[in-house]
């Protein structure tokens, strides 16, 4: 609800964070490029930085990376609206009827114990092998945190509140429009910073087990052919991408709360 | 409305908390109120103090239709309470502002519920947050206001939407000694200026002396009336009148009435 504090000022607090991750990715990198590598000594196990930086440059395989990511991203997106409008529909329905709740959260807790990778082969056999059965392996991977932080959001709420707005003469759909609703935005967003980064991986792992493109298929590819280079230039942007997600989130999360309408 | 309307009336009024389970984890049934009389007059400033859990604010939960009354009768404006009145405002211990209107709009909350939006409605809103002291910051939201600032918003829109009688529960229970006294004469001229009829409840029996023209004393759990002071002063009350051996004498009149049974006053 409320920022973080910031017990430093903001220009010192930048110094040090910034600061200590230049310092430490640096050591990183000149570790990476000079240190011996490889069991095998012969080079190929883990691929020279200089290599890496060369398959990320001009003369990388970009169009094959950004093809691949386009189709993974995709999957990714539209199975986590998926998993995103279900989640929130379901987790005001169970968070608001107890009696729903206690007839169906034992099985979403249930679902949620098996692992997405272990739900793709069953996904591919209903959706094939193109990306919808990639997009339902991730709605079913982020369903979850989404339901279950909008359920808590709607069962927490502020008891103070509905007390106040109750003292006032609200009515039941006034109360769940103007209290219980816009109480939400907070916990929805914290499922949704899980299920963005689990939309991603859930994707990948469809795509490891059996797909015809995307970023798992060029992983396999690579690692097929031992082209240790490319396949670590790709889990590289994986990161960037992956992180970029993470901050979408944030960003997002800010401009929503600041924005939020008056009423 | 005829001149002999009370604007509360309670009768015989009793709650009782009901218990639940059974064995060793059982709730037993708890009486937080009995046999409470006291009627408030059209203009009034009354102050209800008592000690902590004698059920003052049960009393107001019943006032304000929150709760029903398990014995006797509550009436307001002469009408028996069935629910939440419309032209009750009510401004409990926590502020409870919804963190993501700002300070205008949560002020509006009430009139916006009873669908009364209306300019005439916002320039009395804006005069009202003018009273008390926070032009200028209609639109912060509570996040960026201090805790005694939140409290006088929360006063300003249980103001909002013009009710006749206003209930404040404890609001300035959280503030420091020299806050508190400054919202004191600040609640003093917003309640002449606005001639509304108030019930407060309260720890302080300086501010109860401060700002009522009626102290009425509970006793301990089951909460019963026991003393009703009538401080002797004229509507303006000032910072100055608590340093008068009048009001000390007052003061110390409602102090043994507390202390009688050895009963300790706090939160
Ligand atoms: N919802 C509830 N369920 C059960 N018991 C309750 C409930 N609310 C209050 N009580 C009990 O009723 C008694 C009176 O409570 P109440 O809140 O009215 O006290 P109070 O006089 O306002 O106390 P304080 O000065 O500490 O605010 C207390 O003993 C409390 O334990
Ligand atoms: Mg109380």
């Amino acid at each position: 609800m409320t920022a973080a504090p910031r017990p430093m000022s903001a220009g010192a607090g930048a110094a040090v964070r910034w600061g200590g991750l230049a310092v430490v990715t640096a050591v990183l990198l000149a570790a990476w490029q000079f240190l011996p590598s490889g069991v095998q000594g012969d080079g190929s196990s883990v691929p020279k930085l200089d290599a890496v930086v060369k398959a990320l440059g001009p003369s990388g395989e970009w169009g094959e990376y950004l093809t691949a990511l386009r189709t993974t991203l995709g999957e990714a997106f539209f199975g986590l609206l998926i998993g995103f409008a279900a989640g929130v529909v379901l987790g005001v329905l169970l968070g608001e009827s107890r009696i729903l709740r206690q007839g169906f959260y034992p099985y979403a807790l249930a679902l949620q114990a098996l692992p997405p990778i272990a739900l793709a082969p069953i996904f591919v056999i209903w959706f094939g092998l193109g990306m919808e059965s990639k997009i339902g392996l991730v709605g079913a991977a982020t369903l979850f945190p989404i339901l279950v932080s909008t359920m808590a959001g709607v069962a927490e709420t502020d008891r103070g509140r509905i007390e106040m707005a109750t003292a006032f003469g609200a009515s039941k759909a006034q109360i769940r429009r103007k209290i219980v609703f816009p109480g939400l935005v907070v916990p929805i967003f914290s499922g949704l910073e899980i299920s963005v980064v689990l939309s991603f991986l859930a994707a990948i792992a469809g795509e490891l087990i059996s797909a015809n493109a995307g970023i798992g298929v060029i992983l396999q590819v690579y690692q097929r052919d031992f082209r240790l280079a490319e396949e670590f230039a790709v889990l590289l942007i994986l990161v960037v991408v992956g992180l970029a997600l993470a901050l979408l989130v944030r960003l997002a999360r800010h401009f929503v709360l600041e924005r939020m309408p008056n009423e | 409305m005829s001149t002999e309307e009370h604007a509360v009336e309670l009768a015989g009024l009793r709650h009782v908390f009901a218990g639940r389970g059974r064995g060793r984890r059982a709730v037993r049934d708890v009486e937080a109120v009995k046999d409470v009389d006291l009627t408030v007059e059209p203009g009034e400033f009354v102050s209800i103090v008592g000690p902590s859990g004698c059920g003052k604010s049960t009393i107001l939960k019943m006032i304000a239709g929150l709760l029903r009354p398990t014995e006797g009768s509550v009436r307001v404006w002469g009408e028996p309470v069935t629910g939440p009145r419309r032209d009750i405002g009510i401004a409990l211990q926590d502020a409870t502002l919804l963190p993501w209107r700002d300070v205008m709009s949560n002020c509006l909350f009430p009139v916006e519920l009873h669908g009364k939006v209306t300019g005439a409605a916002r320039e009395r809103v804006s005069g009202l947050l003018e009273r008390a002291g926070l032009a200028g910051f209609e639109s912060r939201r509570p996040k960026e206001l201090s805790g005694g600032m939140r409290q006088r918003v929360a006063i300003c829109r249980a103001l909002a939407d013009d009710p006749r009688l206003l209930l404040l529960d404890e609001p300035f229970g959280s503030l420091d000694a020299l806050t508190r006294e400054q919202m004191n004469i600040d609640l003093n001229r917003i309640w002449r200026e606005t001639e509304k009829t108030a019930l407060l409840i309260t720890h302080g029996i300086d501010e109860a002396v401060l700002l009522s023209t009626r102290v009425v004393v509970l006793s301990e759990r089951p909460g019963t009336v026991v003393e009703v002071v009538t401080p002797p002063f004229p509507k303006e009350r000032t910072k100055e009148l608590m340093s008068t051996p009048e009001f000390a004498e007052v003061s110390g009149q409602v102090r043994d009435r507390l202390f009688a049974s050895d009963v300790k006053v706090g939160g």
